[in-house]
Order: C-alpha cells, then sequence, then structure tokens
C-alpha cells in the first residue's frame, strides 16, 4: 500500500487538502468539504463534484476507506459516508507536504516568498 | 436550517443533472453528492439568501459539468468503443458521437463550400482541425490513440504539411537576416530551392527508417515496396524523363523538378513510417492512416454544373470515409470481414483518386500527361502495399481493458 500510494506524487490539491482534512478523524463528504474551505481560508472551495470524483479515485488507489463506524450515530443521517486515512494516504499526505515544506523553503532562500 | 422553496427548486435541479453523470457513478455516489451539495444550499441561504445561493450555483455549475465529463471520459463501462477493433460489440454513444459530432461540423462547413463561398481556401478553415480535437482529447485522456482517429490525423498530417510547405515556400520572413541570407542564396542557384524544399523530408524520413529498421519493423519486402516508392516519386518529380530518355541528364534533371510535388508524396511516405508506431495498437488497420492523407481536403471547381454534382459526390464520399468507414471496419463481425471491409475502403479512396485524377490532370491530353496521371496513382498504391508489408510485420499489442484509471 505505502508502495503504492508513492506513485501518485505530487498530489494534485484537491486530494491533498482531503488527505489533510481527514488526518485527524474520521468526516463525511460534507465535513471535508467544510475543512478544506477552513484550510485555506476561503480560497478553495470545492464543490461536490470534485469531491466525490477525489474520493472515488482516491478509494481505488488505497488512499481513504469507508468507516465502518460514525462517530455518533444518534445524531447522524444514516445515509451519510464517512472516510478515514489508510497507511498509504497517510503516508501519502506525509511525503507531500515535506516536498511543499522544501519548496517553501527554497522559496524563501530565493526570496520569492515574501510572507513569513 | 428548514429547508425552504429555494432550497427544494436547487436540490431537484441539481439531483437531475445529476444525469450527466455516468450511471454507474450516479448509482454509488449521487446521492452523496446531492446531500452534499443541500447543504451546502441551506449553508449558503442562511449566511446571503437567494444571493449568496445565486453564487453557490454559478460556482457549482463547472464543478458539475467538469467532473461529469470527466467521468464520462474515464468511465470503465464506457469504453469509447472504437478504441480497439472489438468485432461484433454494440456500437457505444460515446465513440459515435466523438466521431460525428465534429464530423458534422465538417459536413456543414463542407456544404458552405458547395455553395460558392471561399474561406474555406485558408488553411485555417479546414476540416481536420475540427476532427482532430476529439481524436487528440481521446488520447490525452486514455493514453490510448482511438482506432477512428486514424483517418482524422492523416488528414490532419496533410493539413499540417501543406502548412510546413507554404510556411517554407512562400512565407520565409524576408526581415530575418537568417532567412533573407537563405532565400538570396535560393535565388542564385535554381537547385538549392529544390534541394531546401527536399532536405528537409528527406531528413525526417531517414530518423523514421532508421528508427523502424532498429525495431527490425523493415522485411525485405517493405524495402523493396519503400525503394520503388522513392522510385516512382522522382520519376515523377520529372516525368518528361520517360517521354525523352535520351536526353536525360542528372543536372538537367535536379534543375527541373517540381519540389512541390516531392514535398506532397514525401509527406504519404513520411505518415506510412508514422503508422508503423500506431500498428502496435491497431495492426493492419493502421492502414486508416495513410487513407487520411489522400482525402481531397478542399473541393475544386465545385460551382459548374457537372463538376457541382461531382463536387457533391466527393463531398459525400469524403464523409463516408471519414467517418462512416472506421466504424464499419471495427464493428465487422469477423477479422476476415473486416480484412474486407478495409480492403473495400482503400479500393474506393484509390479509385476515387484515380477518378479524380483523370478529371484534374485529363491524362488524354499528352503522353507527358498521361505518365503523370499513372505514376501519381501507381505513388498510392505503392505506398498502400508498403504500408502493408510494414504493419502486418509488427507484433501488435492484446487489445486490453480500454479503461486506465487515472491518477487522483
Amino acid at each position: 500500500m505505502v508502495e503504492r500510494s508513492s506513485q501518485y506524487q505530487p498530489l494534485t490539491p484537491a486530494v491533498y487538502h482531503i488527505l489533510l482534512a481527514l488526518t485527524n478523524s474520521e468526516k463525511h463528504g460534507y465535513a471535508i468539504m467544510k475543512d478544506v474551505e477552513a484550510q485555506t481560508s476561503g480560497r478553495f472551495k470545492m464543490g461536490p463534484g470534485t469531491l466525490y470524483g477525489s474520493i472515488k479515485r482516491m478509494l481505488a488507489a488505497g488512499l481513504i476507506e469507508e468507516a465502518d463506524e460514525r462517530p455518533d450515530p444518534e445524531l447522524d443521517d444514516e445515509r451519510r459516508r464517512y472516510y478515514r486515512l489508510t497507511g498509504g494516504g497517510r503516508q501519502a499526505v506525509g511525503v507531500e507536504s515535506e516536498r511543499l515544506a522544501q519548496a517553501v523553503c527554497i522559496a524563501r532562500q530565493k526570496r520569492v516568498l515574501t510572507s513569513t | 436550517m428548514k429547508s425552504n422553496r429555494w432550497i427544494e427548486l436547487s436540490r431537484q435541479f441539481y439531483a437531475s443533472l445529476l444525469y450527466l453523470y455516468p450511471k454507474e457513478h450516479r448509482l454509488e455516489y449521487g446521492l452523496l453528492m446531492l446531500q452534499a451539495f443541500t447543504d451546502q444550499c441551506r449553508s449558503a441561504y442562511q449566511n446571503g439568501g437567494i444571493w449568496a445561493l445565486t453564487v453557490l450555483w454559478i460556482r457549482s455549475l463547472p464543478d458539475l459539468g467538469l467532473n461529469a465529463l470527466r467521468e464520462q471520459v474515464s468511465s470503465p463501462r464506457s469504453s469509447w468503443g472504437l478504441l480497439e477493433a472489438v468485432p461484433n460489440a454494440p456500437l457505444p454513444w460515446k465513440g459515435v458521437a466523438m466521431v460525428l459530432v465534429p464530423g458534422l461540423i465538417f459536413f456543414v462547413s463542407q456544404i458552405g463550400q458547395l455553395s460558392g463561398q471561399d474561406w474555406f481556401y485558408l488553411m485555417v478553415y479546414r476540416a481536420a482541425y475540427f476532427l482532430i480535437i476529439p481524436v487528440i482529447l481521446v488520447w490525452a485522456i486514455t493514453r490510448k490513440f482511438p482506432i477512428w482517429g486514424l483517418v482524422p490525423l492523416g488528414l490532419f498530417f496533410n493539413t499540417a504539411w501543406s502548412y510546413g510547405y507554404r510556411l517554407q515556400y512562400f512565407y520565409l520572413d524576408q526581415s530575418n537576416p537568417i532567412s533573407s541570407r537563405l532565400m538570396d542564396l535560393v535565388s542564385q542557384y535554381p537547385i538549392a530551392e529544390k534541394i531546401v524544399i527536399i532536405a528537409g523530408p528527406l531528413s525526417l524520413m531517414a530518423i523514421l527508417i532508421w528508427f523502424s529498421a532498429h525495431r527490425r519493423q523493415f522485411s525485405p519486402w517493405a524495402w523493396v515496396w519503400f525503394g520503388a516508392c522513392l522510385l516512382l516519386i522522382a520519376i515523377n518529380m520529372q516525368y518528361s524523363l520517360l517521354v525523352n530518355l535520351d536526353n536525360f541528364y542528372l543536372k538537367y534533371y535536379l534543375a527541373n523538378i517540381s519540389p512541390n510535388d516531392f514535398y506532397y508524396y514525401s509527406g504519404f511516405l513520411l505518415l506510412i513510417l508514422l503508422g508503423t508506431l500506431l500498428s502496435r495498437r491497431h495492426g493492419r488497420l493502421a492502414i486508416l492512416l495513410p487513407l487520411g492523407y489522400l482525402l481531397p481536403t478542399v473541393l475544386y471547381e465545385r460551382i459548374e454544373p457537372p463538376l457541382f454534382w461531382i463536387s457533391v459526390i466527393v463531398l459525400v464520399y469524403r464523409v463516408l470515409i471519414a467517418l462512416v468507414a472506421p466504424v464499419w471496419i471495427v464493428r465487422s463481425a469477423s477479422d476476415r470481414a473486416i480484412k474486407q471491409a478495409s480492403t473495400i475502403v482503400v479500393l474506393t479512396v484509390i479509385g476515387i483518386q484515380v477518378a479524380m485524377d483523370a478529371i484534374v490532370i485529363n491524362p488524354w491530353r499528352g503522353l507527358g500527361q498521361l505518365y503523370g496521371y499513372l505514376s501519381s496513382d501507381l505513388i498510392s498504391i505503392a505506398g498502400f502495399v508498403l504500408a502493408l508489408s510494414l504493419y502486418k510485420s509488427i507484433v501488435q499489442k492484446q487489445p486490453q481493458s480500454n479503461y486506465d484509471f487515472p491518477k487522483p
């Protein structure tokens, strides 16, 4: 699984942000969308088409999986599906984050990045 | 927040738009997408009323449209049919639509020619550009060249190749010191002018031959037919050669050759050599590629009564060869039927070309015209035999699933 996930580097922005959204907890589709919006301060608003297209490919690539248990079944709509990271997905988001951090570091060295 | 009329309307409309997705995607994710969109609607309406809902729609429509297109293209069930020759398989509507939609644009633009308009003579309006777009699209997405793209690619190559000639020959920029110097040289030495036109195609041909020979795609018969093609082209470039053999001198020959003819036929040969790359997937059916090169790109003498009807026949023929023939060939019921269908199509193209050349060249005016007429058609025939001998010697890739899962 780990080897399989490494072949998808670099990840698309949608896939990367979905993986980031799932890092801490299992989430359903709309919660992922809200999380991505929050991560990017509203700059990346993902629609259902992009979200479920990406989820479909990520499931096939083994980066995420459907979660059987629900955080609180009493409060939740049973039709919702929850997703969580797999080991491969966790590694993929780590590798991609390091790649981005490295790029940011280079940008700093070259004085491209003005903000801290 | 409770639902209201606007949210309910949006929900219903979004649900109907989900039919743009392939059935299997809709069944798997349709409800989830609708639920997520309804949540978005509620949130938007709560925060900004009808205005925020409108903004959400403006954002959602391209998201839905582009992703529906992507899913349609990458759906394993859609398979684009026509990517491979699959006898007896039902016609998939997407594959057929990909051929027919640009084909209809192509057809309508041709009707414009018949009505006497001459804008079509301009290179930028050529039919090849309409037809090649879906081919490139499917090629880029599936990473497999569709079989129905072979004729359009041949036609496109023909158009691009003629454009190259014009660029090279007519539009050399005089203000550019290099091309200006080149033009000075060319005007001083008439033979150099021919060499400039001939050298480019010859170098490209040499590279492709080296590549094909390196991969052992050139059988002894392929070499024979390639030599025959070159010989026929060389003779065609100066067809008074055979009429006046006693006075033949190489210098005289070079000074009087027609680089235009060489350029045209060298394009045909180059395309045949390029076909070896596609024949790994499509086998002998790669012969559809040089077929596209022989399709006429513009209609001439289209307004006068007898020639008008000939133009109409040419127009219909061109549409049949470019659009219907590939579908017919790949959907034939057996390998034998596929061979029969391709033979009929190739013979039709050669037959029509022979008939059209007879009208344009008028071979009965003299021996020179007769020879020019015969040699041009002999080149086409020799070219097709060369193509067949090249393509049949190549080990074809086994047809696989038409679907490669795109990277996330």
